[in-house]
């Protein structure tokens, strides 16, 4: 102990600076902070500034609508932050809230059953009928586009994770492929043709629609349309969710009880549910259809 | 000991001081995306993930398989059985219920198909395949596969085909049935077929094992259709029995699936000739 200490000072000797290097040691680290200090001020002030100047901008110029912020706003409680519908209010749904990307969308208006952004946009407009899915009518078209996209993006991710998923049992999986088959899988098929206009009903075309319901509809709908087919016990949906036949005699529809709307329905089918497509039918038995399933909700004549 | 204190002040003074610069310059950017929306810096990442995905999306796909690859002309077999390691459940009569109809094609109740076990134990429908793809390009048979709604069953119950084969889907009863066929690699559908000789074409482009087939009007007509990217596979029939030919020589992953017991793999090694007798043993569910 005390050797060492009587060591010390002539260790460190011939290492005693001058004075003038003694103050140039002390003094770099404080130059060095009072630079670094000052400069994080000045970063952050000038940020400031660049902030403001940029939020009067947006003032000025309202920014396009922001999809993932209207989503979580609008949708999330029901279809989950993720669309998996894993939301707070998820669970007390009946139907419950489309899961996107493992669930198919129920409304199109394509030959292939899938939605085209026009059909989402219109979905989130309208509202679905009969179900939880409420009409955000209250949006601008602008909003609805941006919600659309959003949604896209979570329905491309979580086909994307179902498909490779799917591929991996397969065995072999490329992410090329997989990534081709997610996009094969989201396109539109060709615009079914509705007609803009239907001829007005009359009791010839409501009776020729009564004989084609007969043949294409009754066994899931009922004799007389109320939802009550002999076969509907059993009825389930691509998620195994049990689902009736709509009763026709109420005139709510899903997809809307305009002819042009109910015609689609019956040419396209619903997707992921019971509800084939009836593409054998011709267009004139399709709108006698279209009548004879309205007139089932129409009101009574006095 | 002085100096060093010096140095030590001096550094920790410095490094905070750097730190703030680094800090205080992130801390703009930060509330920037907070003001923005709450949610964006957790919605965002998906949307960019996806939208980077797709780009990726190779064009090469399109390009027809390189020409010199030929079939490989294989002179091996795979032959074999699937055995139920159980007493045989009892088969069940098909209750058509209200649907008088449907018994025209059956001069006896038909059967359900879902777990047929045959009197040596051999299950029936199942399928056995070589599990993913075969060097060799195969084209598929030119003549369509037929499954056929005859009876108020699916016929055959299970249907394998071949990617890009023609698959006619028939309606033969004269009552309405649908065609519901969910799956995931290849486009799902749901077509009306409500009279007698009404039918619809489809093809498969991607292998997908296990395509449920359904009719929703009858809750018990079920099936499977198995779509296959080569033509080593077989169904088996009432004995249990398979086989497999043309097999190309090397080691295989042979695959058994049955739609209640689930599936099994065994690896197969085959030389040119040489006939091969493999066997796989399902436990009762």
């Amino acid at each position: 102990m005390t050797a060492k200490l009587e060591h010390e000072p002539v260790a460190t000797a011939p290492r005693r600076l001058g004075a003038g290097k003694k103050a140039v040691l002390v003094a770099t680290p404080i130059v060095l902070s009072i630079l670094a200090w000052g400069g994080a001020y000045l970063h952050y002030t000038s940020a400031r500034a660049a902030e403001t100047r940029r939020s009067a901008a947006a003032a000025a110029h309202p920014a396009a609508p922001d999809g993932a912020k209207l989503y979580a706003q609008n949708c999330a409680a029901c279809h989950g932050a993720r669309g998996d519908a894993k939301g707070l209010m998820s669970p007390l749904l009946d139907p419950p809230a489309r899961r996107f990307g493992e669930e198919r969308f129920r409304l199109a208006s394509t030959s292939n059953g899938v939605p085209t952004d026009e059909d989402l946009a219109a979905v989130v407009k309208s509202g679905i009928p009969g179900t939880a899915m409420p009409a955000f009518a209250q949006l601008t078209d602008d909003e609805r586009t941006a919600l659309v996209g959003h949604v896209r993006g979570l329905t491309r991710e979580a086909l994307f994770a179902r498909i490779f998923r799917k591929a991996e049992e397969e065995g072999g999986v490329d992410p090329g492929e997989v990534a081709e088959a997610v996009e094969n899988m989201l396109r539109p098929g060709a615009p079914v043709e509705v007609p803009s206009q239907f001829a007005t009903a009359t009791p010839e075309s409501v009776a020729h629609g009564r004989q084609l319901y007969t043949q294409n509809c009754a066994s899931c709908h009922g004799p007389e349309g109320r939802g009550d087919g002999p076969q509907v016990k059993d009825l389930k949906n691509e998620n195994g969710w049990p689902t009736r036949p709509r009763d026709l005699s109420r005139g709510v529809f899903k997809g809307g009880g305009d002819p042009g709307r109910l015609y689609a329905r019956i040419v396209i089918g619903m997707p992921g549910t019971p509800m084939p497509a009836s593409t054998s039918l011709k267009p004139e038995e399709i709108s006698d259809l279209v009548h004879y399933v309205r007139s089932l909700s129409a009101p009574a004549a006095p | 000991m002085k100096r060093s204190t010096v140095w030590g002040v001096a550094a920790l003074t410095a490094a905070a001081g750097l730190l703030a610069a680094v800090g205080c310059g992130d801390q703009p950017a930060a509330d920037t995306s907070k003001s923005a929306s709450a949610t964006q810096t957790q919605q965002t990442p998906p949307t960019e993930k996806s939208a980077a995905v797709t780009p990726a999306t190779p064009p090469k796909t399109t390009t027809a398989p390189p020409v010199d690859v030929k079939p490989a002309a294989g002179t091996a077999s795979i032959v074999g059985k699937v055995v139920y390691n159980g007493e045989p459940p009892k088969r069940k009569p098909i209750n058509f219920g209200p649907e008088k109809k449907c018994h025209e094609h059956h001069s006896s109740p038909p059967m359900e198909e879902t777990l047929v076990v045959g009197a040596d134990r051999g299950i029936q429908w199942t399928l056995v395949r070589i599990a993913g793809k075969v060097a060799g390009n195969y084209p598929p048979s030119a003549k369509p596969a037929v499954l056929d709604q005859k009876g108020c069953v699916f016929s055959p119950h299970i249907l394998p085909v071949m990617t890009g084969q023609e698959v006619e889907i028939r309606n033969s009863d004269p009552v309405l049935h649908n065609v519901r066929l969910e799956a995931t690699l290849n486009p799902p559908f749901n077509r009306n077929l409500p009279k007698p000789g009404d039918a619809m074409t489809v093809k498969f482009t991607a292998a997908e094992v296990g395509l449920k087939i359904k009719c929703d009007v009858h809750f018990w007509m079920g099936g499977y259709i198995h779509v296959l990217p080569h033509p080593f596979f077989g169904v088996t029939g009432e004995d249990g029995a398979f086989t497999i030919d043309k097999v190309p020589p090397g080691t295989h992953k042979l695959e058994a699936w049955h739609e209640k017991l689930g599936k099994q793999t065994q690896e197969v090694t085959v030389k040119d000739g040489e006939v091969k007798t493999v066997e796989f043993v399902f436990q009762p569910k």
